[in-house]
Parts: structure tokens; sequence; C-alpha cells
């Protein structure tokens, strides 16, 4: 068990329609690791993402958690398993409130019965947070809703956490605080796989960046070196 | 986190001394009124606008709380309502068995119902539970064995107070539904807020994103469709008692509209909004009941306007206003519009000091 990573994807195929947008892409995260992937748009990190959480239904390939493979079950099921999918836009429910939004990131696994010790720690996390908890999350400001979105993941404890773009949109002093929340997340034990155009932000609590162009894997390494790599530096990813 | 609230508190945060004691008032003010009315035509009209109102709150949860587009709540209304009348006729069964048996039916229908709609959303859901309905009052009508009683309907059903005199069944009968009420009203406040509450309205605005939260929407949309035709067969068999028969007429598209209009004008998915807007069209429909034509193009209207101009209904407009004018005195300078926050808004937490 303990060699084998916590998040395994192999040969994994994934599109929507007849469009394949996933080809043979392969990654692997150990437990407690950060693993950035970076590309630019509509390359398939979105898609990547909902293929691991389930939201779509991969085609071929695995995806394996804790060295179980989990393709082609449902999101409901998957998500039991530990798996919390946080997608662009903060995926929070726009009528609900705040804590009512939070305690979504209490069904399963048990979750539910030490709700309230949950939402007493991401309130003192997060006092903006607390601050709005009977607001309707629509009324929130972005960088609020994804404090919101970072904290219904941490409902539940030992998490492989799904982040899709976390600074999109943002102006940078909500970006740092959101990067600063994600530290948080990987300093309490979860394993993470984040998604960015960039490397801009990514530098402080990337274990692995791996760079995603149309589908796939083209590069992987640590932040230091590919930062460093002029060829990748310049194609992908702009100005460091 | 040392002070644990207690359960009760708990299941109603939305509660305050306030609130309970202006609840309570209005429901003893409720139970009161069948001493000052005399008059035993009033008297069924309150009865059958109450049981009517069972029906509301039990299709509200389904249909706003649950956002399901469910418009066979009627047909189960209605198989509530014969099972519990045909329990009665050919039976010994005590009536208040009778009673929990209807809505045992109800729920029964309501989750055989709940199994097709799974993979259905929006307008598709109300084609196939309108269908539904259209098909069980299609059955009811062309039974050749005499069991419903075809168009005519059940025959004199001895009801849930026998022999009792008409003023006295009559107030039994308000007391009794009225408590249904109350109950319903409360379990439906405490399930709101509730797991399963929470679940549901998430299910309702995103079901991918709630799927993905752990959330099953098989389990989920099976306990509400059982507890909402739970409620709706005892309301179904509530009718049958009190008007000792029931006929196919209590199916079909016209009790149908005025039921969704109580539902809308009053305010879909809010707790109260059934009172108010079951209340509101029955005072409405009394006033009308000598102009049977226009009765129907008034209450359209009635729909017309709340759609376009309250879309949330008279609860949305009220909390909008209360909401308005309680910012009004908390701030002197009036910057920002509060008004797109129809919760509690805490006036002080500035948007300066928030997050961007």
């Amino acid at each position: 068990m303990s060699d084998s990573p916590r998040l395994r994807v192999a040969g994994l195929r994934a599109g929507y329609g007849d469009s394949t947008v996933i080809r043979d892409l392969n990654l692997d995260v150990g437990a407690g690791e950060v693993a950035v992937v970076v590309g630019p748009n509509g390359h398939g990190k979105t898609t990547l993402l909902r293929a691991i959480s389930g939201l779509l239904k991969p085609t071929g390939g695995q995806v394996e958690l804790d060295g179980t493979d989990v393709v082609g079950q449902s999101a409901e099921r998957i998500s039991g398993l530990g798996l919390v999918h946080v997608p662009q836009g903060d995926g929070l429910f726009p009528e609900m409130t705040v804590e009512e939004n939070l305690l979504m990131g209490a069904f399963g696994g048990g979750a539910w019965r030490s709700r309230r010790t949950e939402l007493a720690k991401i309130y003192d996390r997060f006092p903006v947070v607390a601050a709005r908890a009977h607001q309707r999350a629509r009324t929130l400001s972005g960088g609020e809703r994804r404090l919101v979105g970072l904290g219904r993941a941490l409902m539940r404890t030992s998490q492989i956490m799904l982040i899709d773009e976390p600074s999109l949109g943002l102006a940078p002093v909500a970006i740092d605080t959101v990067y600063e929340a994600i530290g948080d997340l990987k300093s309490g034990g979860a394993t993470i796989v984040l998604v960015e155009e960039n490397f801009t932000h990514v530098g402080q609590i990337a274990d692995s960046v791996h760079v995603l162009e149309t589908g796939t894997i083209v590069a992987s390494g640590s932040y230091a070196e590919l930062s460093v790599d002029p060829t990748i530096v310049q194609t992908y990813l702009g100005s460091v | 986190m040392s002070e644990r609230p207690s359960k009760f508190a708990t299941a109603f945060p939305d509660m305050t001394a306030g609130r309970w004691a202006i609840s309570g008032v209005l429901i003893v003010i409720a139970a009161l009124v069948p001493v000052v009315v005399s008059n035993e035509y009033a008297m069924t009209v309150l009865v059958t606008t109450l049981i009517l109102l069972v029906l509301n709150i039990s299709w509200n949860f389904v249909l706003g709380i649950a956002g399901v587009w469910n418009f066979g709540q009627l047909a189960i209304y209605a198989l509530g309502g014969y099972g519990a009348g045909i329990l009665m006729l050919h039976t010994s069964l005590s009536p208040w068995l009778a009673l929990l048996a209807g809505g045992v039916v109800g729920a029964v229908a309501a989750i055989l119902l709940a199994f097709p709609t799974l993979r259905l959303y929006g307008i598709y859901t109300s084609l196939l539970t309108f269908a539904f309905a259209e098909v069980i009052q299609y059955v009811i009508l062309n039974d050749g064995s005499g069991l419903t009683g075809g168009s005519f309907g059940l025959p004199i059903v001895r009801g849930l107070f026998g022999t009792a005199s008409i003023a006295s069944a009559n107030r039994s009968y308000y007391w009794t539904v009225l408590a249904v009420v109350v109950l319903a009203t409360l379990a439906v406040a405490a399930v709101s807020r509730s797991s399963l509450g929470i679940a549901l309205r998430g299910l309702r605005d995103a079901p991918a994103y709630a799927a993905a939260r752990g959330v099953s929407p098989l389990k989920f949309r099976l306990i509400a469709f059982a507890l909402s035709g739970f409620l709706a067969g005892i309301a179904g068999a509530l009718y049958v008692s009190f008007n000792q028969s029931i006929d196919p007429g209590v199916m079909g598209l016209t009790p149908m509209s005025i039921d969704v209009t109580m539902l809308v004008i009053g305010g879909m998915g809010t707790i109260t909004g059934p009172i108010i807007g079951t209340a509101l069209l029955a005072i409405v429909q009394t006033a009308l009941v000598s102009h049977p034509g226009a009765e129907l193009t008034i209450l359209g209207v009635f729909l017309l306007v709340v759609v376009v101009f309250v879309p949330g209904g008279i609860v949305g407009l009220v909390s909008r206003y209360r909401k308005r004018i309680s910012t009004w005195v908390a701030e002197d300078d009036s910057g920002g519009d509060p008004a797109e926050n129809d919760d509690d808004v805490q006036p002080e937490g500035s948007t300066e000091q928030s997050v961007a």
C-alpha cells in the first residue's frame, strides 16, 4: 500500500461526444504531495479533473485511488472514497447560505456527525467566511466564494483534492489569500492536484509540475527544473 | 463549542423566541376559529381549505424544496384518498388506521413514480409525472370492477367521526386537519434545515456538483418523494373522510392549476409560502363563488402578475422589504444597495476588508 501512489492516472482517455480531449495521460501523485498541472487554455486541464472525479466518464485508461480503480464509477461513489473536486468557478450552490454550502461538504464517510467541529475550524481559519456564514453564496465576492469552496473541501479529512484554477479572475491580493489557504491544506496532509494556466503562483507549494498540452503530459519535473527550462517557459508558460 | 444548543433549537435555527411566540399565537387563534364560527357552510369551506393546505405543503416539499417538477401530486393525493376510502368502505379497520394507510398508499405510489423521473430533469419530469396523473385518472374513470365507482366515485364512506352531528363533526375535522397542518409545517421546517434538506436543495440547484460532494440523487429523491407522497396520501384520506366520498374530479388540470397558483403566489420552496398562498386564494375563491366563470380568469391574472413582478411570491416579497427596512435602520449612509441580499446580512461586514 505504502509504495502505491495516493492517486494514479494511467493511459487516461476522455472527451465529449466524438472529440477526445485527454489522450494517454499518466500522472502519479504520492500521499501529501501537491502536483500542479499547467498548460494553456483548451488543452484539457478541466477535463482531466472532471475525468478523475467521475463528473465525466473516461473512455479508457485507469484512475486509481490508493490502488483501487475507480474508472466508470459515479461521482458520488468516488467522492465517498475521499476525493474532493473544487471546480472552476467554485461550484457553490448560489441560493444556499455559506454555512449550508460548507455543510454540503460533510456528506459521506460519517463526516456529518463531526460537522460542528469542522465548521468551527473553518471559521477559525477563514474569518471572512465566518462573517458571511448566513448570507447566500451568490452575494459573495469571487475571492470569498473561492475560500468557501476550499473550506467546503475541508469538511472531510484525509482528502485527495482536485483544485481547478484557483487564481482565475481574482485580484492579486485575493490570489495570495487563496494560495495561503491551499498551503494550509497541504500542511494539513491533503494530497492535491491543482491546475493553473501558468507558473506564477505555484512555486511555494508545488512538489511536482506537469505541463499539459493537447490532452497529454509533455513534460514533468520539479518547479525548480521546469521554471528555468527556457523552452518550456517560452513555449507554454509565458514569463515566470 | 462549549455551550451546545438544544436539539430542538438546532432543528429550527431560523426560529427566534419572538417567531415561536407569533407562531404560537397564530395557532391558538386558528384553533379558536370553530368556537366563533357558527355557520356550517363556512366551517366546510375552512376544513376543505385546510385539507388543500396539507396537499399543498406536501407538493411544495417535492416541487419547491426538492425542486423536482412533479405534476403527479394530485394523482398521489387521489390514490391516498381512494386507498383510505376503500378501506373504510369494505373493512372494519379503524378509520384512523385507514387514514395512515392512505398515507402509506401515497408514499408507495410516489416512490414508484420517483424511479422513472431519476434520469429526467425540468420539463421532461413534468411531462412524465403529468402523464402518470392522466393515466391514474383514466384508470379510475374506466374501472369496470366497481371498486372505485368510476366517474361517480366512492359512495358514502364513513368518516373519522362516524355518527357525530354535522356541527360537531365539522369542528372535529377542523381541529384534526389543523393539527396535521401544524405537524406537517414543523416537519418540513425541520427537514429543510437538516442534512436531508441541504442535500435536496443542493441537488435542486446543481445536481452534478451535489453528486460530486457525495450526495446520492437516487437515495435523496426517493426519500423526498416518499415523504411528500405520504403527506399527500394523508391529505387525500382526510378529503375522503370529510366529504364521505371521492371522485376523479379531484384530479385534472383545473384543481392542479389552482394548487400551483397557490404555491407560486405564496412563495414556492419556503415554509410559510403554501400557508399564505392557500389562505389568500381560498379567500379570493370564496368571494368569487357566485361568479364561476370569472374565478379561473381572475386567478390566472393573479398568477401572471406574481410570476412577472414578484417571482419569489409573497414570502419572498416580504423578506425583501423587511431586509430593506432593517438595513435602512442600521445604516446611515445608503452607499451600497443591499436589496440583493435577502438573507440575514450583517451591515457592518463592510466589503473593504473582505477579499476582493
